[in-house]
């Protein structure tokens, strides 16, 4: 099919930084175009451009022929461009239906056509393979779910060009399988799809075309059938980069932590596991198995209606976070910038924020310790900031992820659970945390990794159990841990009630 | 620094000492030194009272008990001293000890009934304010002691005391909040509560004790306030609480929590303060005077929120 969007030369200058520098692509109709490139490589300043959020400083945007110096958002949506954002623009407390008709008119006269709107919302959720009551408010959904009504509300809009920036970061991979039947649908309709991700299996599961940009730069565009892994992430970091996951695995010592029949009056059901010193045990499952309840009821942060925790044998209470902490566990959590990083505060106040009372004397702050620790974290985690006063809000999502890890760790936790530790960060941070991960459980620290992430689990874990539905289904390690076997467990197969956790 | 850093860091101040210069130029006493001492005194009261509300809206909350506070602080005090004939110290120990308990309780009621702080401390500022009427009966307790008047009227050398107890509020509450831990905990359950309390901050215990501070001091406020006007007034204050959250945001204070400092708060309650001094030295009424103040609420955080605006560069990796 025929070409549809054209961009050429397009530069964008911020003061002192090229975001963009002479980008010149072309996209087709019924094409799925993924683009790569790592953070800051100029994605999503690329995608604002062509949907008029932002105006470029010079080349030309190139719809159907017609040539324009930029865009607005009124005009690319008169034209048809639609792009799902990371971040959703949904109204929380609105139903399914009128979120996906919000700003445009289904009226009888005066008043809303409620029940026109429901059976077409409906019908197009349908489309998509999902039975929801469309009357139900947004907030009521998963992530996941939120994600496909906003992917209903851009397409509802007779779309010719869906651009879509990381959709599929929080899905887990059988909502992603069902996205892609979606986009599947959407290309042979003759829309032309620009797909972002950071994800290479996605990649060459479903886009026809790759484009790589690398600093602001165009760096080339390959037929997917063409190309391989290593030499996107070489177009993509400039370099040849090793993948993946670092190699020699650490000593396993004493078990440190043991749960034991762990209950939650919404989820969890008698959930027990244990991991040792210097162990990494990988956490799998499908969104809504309870791995993240797991870590939250272990944490303190949420309440348990039964069960056991022991800290090196020795049985705990765990009522809030402060009792976690001082057992020295520590939780990272997946959503960085809500739970996690403290964004109106500098990498100096996060790094002693949880260590605080502990350098505190008579309630006042050593500022030396309190500078102390921030120097020492940001060498020793490689945090990449001007300096220790600079505000978390203004780094990139891999040292800020970084940041947060450095909190737990000056307060001395030597128990670390990460939740989704690399999601939305680039290629290169990627390796970094993969690293900092081993090299802390080579330290004896033990480390519970939750990741919706396959090749992340079966690279990082010593040992992995799978979780379905609030149950621990079975337990992987070694030569036995595959793809396929995870995933029988993680959709509930195999039956077994639960497997053996005595080592 | 660039020119436009220093004039977003010290914005208050800029705006402080163009208040200060219009009024010097246009009238002769503004700047006398007899009058500045006279403007730290009419002061005194909203700065100390701006220092609590200061660390309660830091930490996301909202306090507007702290003008009725002011009422029910003297009649409680006048009616120990006058009436219950107690001790005048003691009398003042138990009045702020009873008006910190309101405070507990109020934020109490914050933090377990799940209320919106605004809502709670809406309601607690009606009851405040009917318990000073029905305690003093819709009258003014008269009659207070020398002793005690020297709190509110008295000078020492030529600094009045109000002054004083204000300089030393302010001093404290500028080094809890810049030094302690508990001041970090404060921005930090501003900023994000949830990731505090994941930090292991246990959040709602702060958020009482912040009520409670805050209307600790807003008992120091009322006792100082019934010395100044020598007497127990249950009208006291009113309306006070609009003037206190004016002074903290044009302090720079983010209303919606997690930003700044007591000494902007200050700063905030000293522009407020030379306003009605000066606009009442030039003769203009109390009226044009409240439209005065609203403009400049309105500008200064307008001029705030400007130089604030995502100019920030992201740090790349």
């Amino acid at each position: 099919m025929g070409k549809i969007l054209e961009l050429r030369n397009i530069t964008k200058e911020y003061p002192g930084v090229k975001a963009l520098n002479r980008v010149n692509l072309e996209f087709y109709s019924g094409e799925v175009h993924a683009l790569m490139g790592e953070n800051g490589a100029g994605k999503s300043t690329l995608i604002k451009i062509i949907s008029g959020a932002i105006k470029p400083n010079g080349g030309k945007i190139i719809f159907e022929g017609k040539e324009y110096d930029e865009m607005n958002p009124v005009l690319s949506q008169k034209l048809g461009i639609g792009v799902i954002y990371q971040e959703f623009n949904l109204v929380p407390e609105l139903s399914i239906a009128e979120n996906i008709f919000l700003g445009r008119k289904l009226t009888n006269g005066l008043t809303i056509n409620r029940k026109l709107m429901n059976e077409k919302a409906d019908e197009l959720m349908k489309s998509f393979g999902i039975d929801v009551d469309v009357r139900k408010p947004v907030k009521t959904l998963t992530v996941a779910y939120q994600q496909l009504v906003e992917i209903a509300k851009t397409i509802s809009n007779d779309v010719k060009v869906l651009i879509m920036d990381e959709p599929s970061a929080p899905l887990t991979n059988r909502e992603i399988d069902a996205m892609f039947e979606i986009i599947e649908k959407l290309r042979a309709k003759g829309i032309a799809i620009i797909y972002i991700s950071h994800r290479m299996e996605e990649i060459f599961k479903i886009s026809d075309k790759v484009s790589v940009m690398r600093d602001g730069e165009y760096v080339g565009t390959k037929l997917t059938k063409d190309t391989s892994r290593p030499e996107l992430i070489q177009m993509m970091v400039g370099r040849e980069l090793k993948e993946q996951f670092p190699e020699a695995k650490s000593e396993i010592g004493k078990i440190v932590l043991e749960v034991k029949n762990l209950s939650t009056p919404t989820l969890l059901k008698n959930v027990s596991f244990h991991v040792c010193e210097g162990e990494i045990l990988g956490l799998a499952g499908l969104v809504g198995a309870g791995r993240t309840e797991t870590a939250r009821a272990i944490f303190g942060a949420d309440q348990i209606s039964s069960g056991e925790i022991y800290v090196r044998g020795e049985r705990v209470q765990i009522h809030k976070p402060q009792d976690a902490i001082e057992k020295g566990i520590a939780y990272i959590p997946e959503d960085r910038k809500k739970h996690g990083v403290l964004l109106e505060m500098s990498v100096r106040e996060n790094t002693s924020f949880i260590a605080l009372k502990k350098i505190s004397k008579a309630g006042v702050v050593d500022k030396v310790k309190d500078k102390k620790l921030a120097e020492e974290y940001i060498d020793k985690l490689k945090i990449k900031t001007p300096t220790m006063e600079q505000l978390s809000k203004n780094l990139s999502g891999g040292n800020q992820q970084k940041v947060v890890l450095a909190k737990s760790l000056a307060s001395d936790s030597n128990i670390i659970i990460f939740d989704e530790p690399t999601r939305g960060i680039d290629v290169g941070a990627k390796q970094e945390i993969y690293h900092l991960m081993r090299s802390l459980a080579k330290e004896g620290m033990a480390i519970i990794m939750i990741s919706s992430e396959m090749p992340e689990l079966l690279g990082m874990s010593d040992r992995i159990i799978v979780m379905h539905e609030g149950k621990v289904m079975g337990e992987v390690s070694g030569k036995d841990a595959t793809q396929e076997l995870i995933l029988e467990y993680a959709s509930g197969g195999y039956g077994k009630e639960e497997a053996s956790n005595e080592n | 620094m660039k020119i436009n850093e220093f004039v977003k860091k010290y914005s208050t101040v800029i705006l402080l000492l163009a208040v200060v210069a219009f009024f010097s130029i246009m009238t002769d006493s503004f700047l006398a030194t007899r009058n500045m001492i006279n403007i730290l005194r009419q002061v005194a009261v909203l700065s100390i009272l701006s220092a609590g509300m200061t660390f309660v809206i830091i930490s996301g909350g909202m306090d507007l008990t702290v003008g009725s506070m002011l009422g029910l602080t003297g009649v409680v005090c006048a009616k120990f001293i006058v009436e219950l004939q107690i001790h005048p110290v003691i009398s003042i120990i138990l009045t702020v000890l009873l008006m910190t308990l309101f405070g507990t309780l109020t934020g109490l009621l914050i933090v377990k009934l799940h209320v919106a702080p605004m809502v709670i401390t809406l309601g607690m500022m009606t009851v405040a304010r009917g318990l000073a009427y029905i305690f003093s009966g819709g009258i003014p307790i008269y009659n207070i002691p020398e002793g005690v008047v020297f709190l509110g009227q008295g000078k020492i050398g030529p600094i009045p005391v109000p002054v004083i107890t204000m300089i030393i509020i302010v001093l404290i509450a500028n080094y809890v909040l810049n030094n302690s831990y508990y001041g970090r905990y404060v921005y930090a359950i501003g900023g994000n509560e949830e990731a505090a309390r994941l930090a292991g901050v246990a959040v709602d215990k702060i958020k009482v004790s912040l009520y409670s501070m805050s209307s600790f001091l807003a008992g120091i406020a009322g006792v100082t306030l019934m010395a100044r006007i020598s007497s127990g007034s249950p009208q006291s204050g009113t309306g006070m609480e609009m003037d206190v959250v004016t002074a903290v945001v044009i302090g720079g204070v983010s209303i919606s929590g997690g930003k700044g400092k007591i000494m902007g708060a200050f700063l905030g309650a000293l522009i407020i303060g030379v306003l009605s001094n000066g606009l009442t030295i030039m003769n203009i009424g109390e009226y044009y005077q409240q439209v005065v103040k609203g403009i400049v609420l309105i500008l200064a955080v307008a001029f705030d929120t400007y130089t604030n605006t995502d100019r920030v560069k992201k740090v790349k990796e």
